[in-house]
């Protein structure tokens, strides 16, 4: 997969924003990030080397938000890359696979490991596969929807589940980061009911993280 | 470059013509094997001049206040490619096995009476490149090539007006702007002179060092003290076939020469080659007039606070100056428009001129504006405390408006918002660098000027506004206006696009 490096300098009112996406090996952090930026989905599974990036423009009427979307390689192996994903970036979202509770709990250390680096930008958790999440035993979904609930309030971070496949809330993750980021109001109405797709925003994340501020860790219990 | 006179070669002379003049110096003490150091050794503080090349503006570093027009200094034809090294510590090592035989103190003691035993000292260990006429021009000329014609302190901004103006400058910040404001309150009577390398050591070595020396020395003549140039004016006739044609001729706050003495100069200093005269702060002399009847290639000519220059002297000497490019009379009173008039209608090439003044400002008026701006290329113009109309700066920015770069208005109470700020929103100045506003009590509308700022900031352009402490104020706080403007447009435009329907 190229990395596109956005062109330098950035031209006037242009605002860049980058953004980390952090979490295990084959959740979809490059699908997501892929989907996204070019409105493409690719089932096949590319393991991801090291750090791939991707920027998107959106052009608006008074100013330009320039999406700088670094996507870290999912293996134990890149976690020394860790600080490229995450230092500078203004939101660093979180990502575990709907299907593999195991994905959920490895974020404790992702976000332990990455605010470390970087405790101002804002986290959000995404929780991904939410088209084959549905298949799964719904007492299944409940708890693993209940877990990443607490996992989120834990985190102070919005939590979302999304398919990249199905195209759904992949938008509403990076609109979060805006709202969040700049304090705007969101009308986009919440998603709470267990087996749908959540979507819990609106008191999470609100307050930018001050240095000072220690970063609570989720709290560990298992599943 | 120099005629190869074979006979002086190696012979030692002392050169008691102009031993006693300014130029009396001690043969350098040190026994060095470098030719550079050898002459820093001995460290004098007459004429520095700098063969050096003109800069663009092209960074804010560049620029500098109009006040301070000396900042380009013509480029002389004399420019040596040896002078574009830049460290002496280069010489050193490339010539490290050349060993120039400088007496040391006790060699001196030695030869001191036994005029041929040093001669055959300097004979038989000094390097042949050391009595090649040439070489030793070149090696002279590069050691030259530090020294600098010392000139007024160039200041990268003005002094802020009030310890409030300069916290208003610092954005707030009390410990930087106390530093700025204590630093402004010290007497700022810092000497002009830098310490570079001479070449007046040289002179002493023997015959044909000191023809090249002094050759080298005169081609650019600068003085701080007036006991110097008297001294040099004694000595004029005996000197005068040895002497360069210089290319340079400044005086630095020579407060008490008289005429009578600069008269003597004028041999000496008329030529063709001369491009630039300065009197700086020289309050009792003027230049003679009779100087401009053979230097028709003036470049440049700064005579800052002149008391005696009138207008008749002006129209006298503009014929002369068809080639002059920088025209400095800061603080010359009795100049009025009369006499810019006439340096308009010769001097087609004028790119800087500066008729700034505290007193009688009522004698310049745009009659001087409008004849610059139909008669010259000025991109550069100064006309501080001068009863300049808005008619005046019209008649400019129609004219010359897309050359302007640089322009002094301060304290030209006559100004109001119908000039600068209207034609800066109609974009008629639109490479301005520089705009000295201060004191324009009638400027109230700074939105335009704001406006002009900030898209230049946005195009990575530098540009100095120095408004003073009322319109610095005003333009901080229109800034901040239309910066939060700008922001709740950005805010405003992300909370519809985060509201949008997701197509994703």
């Amino acid at each position: 997969m190229a990395s596109d490096v956005p062109s330098l300098p950035p031209p006037k009112n242009t605002f860049t924003i980058k953004i980390g996406l952090i979490g295990d090996a084959q959740v979809g952090k490059t699908s997501l990030m892929v989907k996204y930026v070019e409105n493409v989905f690719d089932e096949e599974y590319t393991q991801t080397l090291g750090v791939n990036c991707l920027s998107k423009k959106i052009t608006l009427g008074s100013a330009d938000i320039l999406f700088y979307i670094m996507d870290l390689g999912g293996q134990r192996e890149f976690i020394n890359m860790l600080p490229l994903a995450s230092e500078g970036a203004k939101a660093i979202v979180f990502l575990f696979d709907l299907t593999r509770p195991e994905t959920l709990k490895s974020i404790q250390e992702w976000h332990r490991q990455a605010t470390g680096f970087n405790e101002r930008a804002v986290p959000l958790l995404v929780g991904t596969k939410y088209d084959l999440f549905v298949n799964l035993d719904p007492d299944l979904q409940a708890q693993i929807s209940k877990q990443s609930m607490r996992y989120a309030q834990a985190m102070d971070a919005p939590l979302i589940f999304c398919s990249t496949s199905h195209s759904i809330n992949v938008q509403k993750i990076f609109k979060i980061i805006i709202a969040k980021l700049y304090n705007l109001t969101m009308r986009a109405s919440e998603i709470k009911q267990i087996g749908d797709p959540l979507l819990i925003y609106k008191h999470l994340g609100g307050t930018r993280r001050s240095a000072s501020a220690s970063s609570s860790s989720p709290p560990g219990t298992s599943t | 470059m120099l005629p190869s006179d074979t006979s002086l070669k190696g012979s030692f002379k002392r050169s008691r013509e102009i031993s006693d003049s300014n130029w009396t110096c001690k043969p350098p003490s040190k026994k060095s094997s470098s030719v550079t150091t050898a002459y820093t050794a001995d460290s004098h503080s007459a004429p520095k001049y700098k063969s050096g090349c003109d800069s663009p503006i092209t960074s804010l570093k560049n620029l500098t206040p109009l006040a301070t027009p000396t900042k380009n200094s013509p480029s002389f034809e004399d420019k040596d490619n040896f002078g574009r090294y830049q460290s002496s510590s280069n010489l050193e090592t490339h010539f490290s096995d050349l060993k120039l035989c400088i007496p040391n103190k006790s060699h001196q003691a030695i030869f001191k009476d036994t005029k041929i035993g040093y001669r055959e000292f300097t004979a038989n260990t000094s390097h042949p490149i050391f009595r090649t006429a040439e070489i030793v021009d070149k090696i002279l000329r590069f050691v030259d090539s530090e020294a600098t014609i010392p000139r007024e302190k160039t200041r990268h901004r003005r002094k802020p007006q009030a310890f409030s103006h300069a916290l208003l400058l610092c954005d707030g910040d009390e410990a930087r702007a106390k530093k700025m404001w204590n630093e402004c309150n010290r007497s700022s009577a810092e000497p002009a002179v830098s310490n570079s390398p001479r070449l007046h050591s040289c002179i002493q070595v023997n015959k044909m060092w000191h023809r090249i020396a002094l050759s080298i020395i005169t081609e650019n003549l600068y003085f701080t003290d007036s006991k110097k140039i008297r001294k040099l004016a004694g000595n004029v006739s005996k000197l005068r076939n040895r002497l360069s044609k210089p290319s340079a001729f400044v005086l630095h706050k020579l407060s008490k020469l008289e005429q009578t003495e600069l008269n003597a100069f004028i041999p000496i200093v008329s030529s063709e080659r001369l491009k630039w005269l300065e009197f700086y702060i020289c309050p009792k002399i003027i230049p003679p007039i009779p100087l401009f009847y053979r230097s028709q290639n003036l470049e440049k000519l700064v005579l800052p606070g002149n008391q005696f220059l009138d207008d008749k002297f002006l129209m006298t000497i503009a014929p002369y100056l068809t080639k002059l490019k920088i025209l400095d009379l800061r603080a010359c009173d009795k100049i009025s428009d009369c006499g810019v008039l006439s340096i308009a209608a010769n001097c087609p090439n004028l790119k800087i001129c500066n008729l700034g003044r505290h007193r009688n400002g009522k004698a310049i008026t745009s009659v001087s504006m409008v004849a610059l701006a139909r008669n010259t290329k000025v991109d550069t113009v100064g006309v501080a405390g001068c009863h300049i109309t808005d008619a005046g700066v019209w008649e400019l920015a129609l004219h010359l408006g897309p050359r302007i770069r640089r322009l002094s208005l301060n304290n030209c109470q006559l100004l109001t918002d119908n000039s600068v700020p209207t034609l800066l929103a109609l974009g008629y100045f639109p490479q301005l660098s520089v705009l000295e506003i201060r004191n324009l009590d009638r400027l109230t509308n700074v939105l335009p000027i704001v406006n002009f700022v900030r898209s230049k900031r946005s195009q990575g352009i530098p540009l100095l506004v120095e408004g003073g402490e009322r319109i610095d104020s005003m333009m901080i706080e229109a800034e901040h206006r239309l910066d939060q403007q700008e922001s709740a447009h950005i805010l405003a435009a992300f909370t519809d696009w985060v509201n949008e329907d997701d197509m994703l």
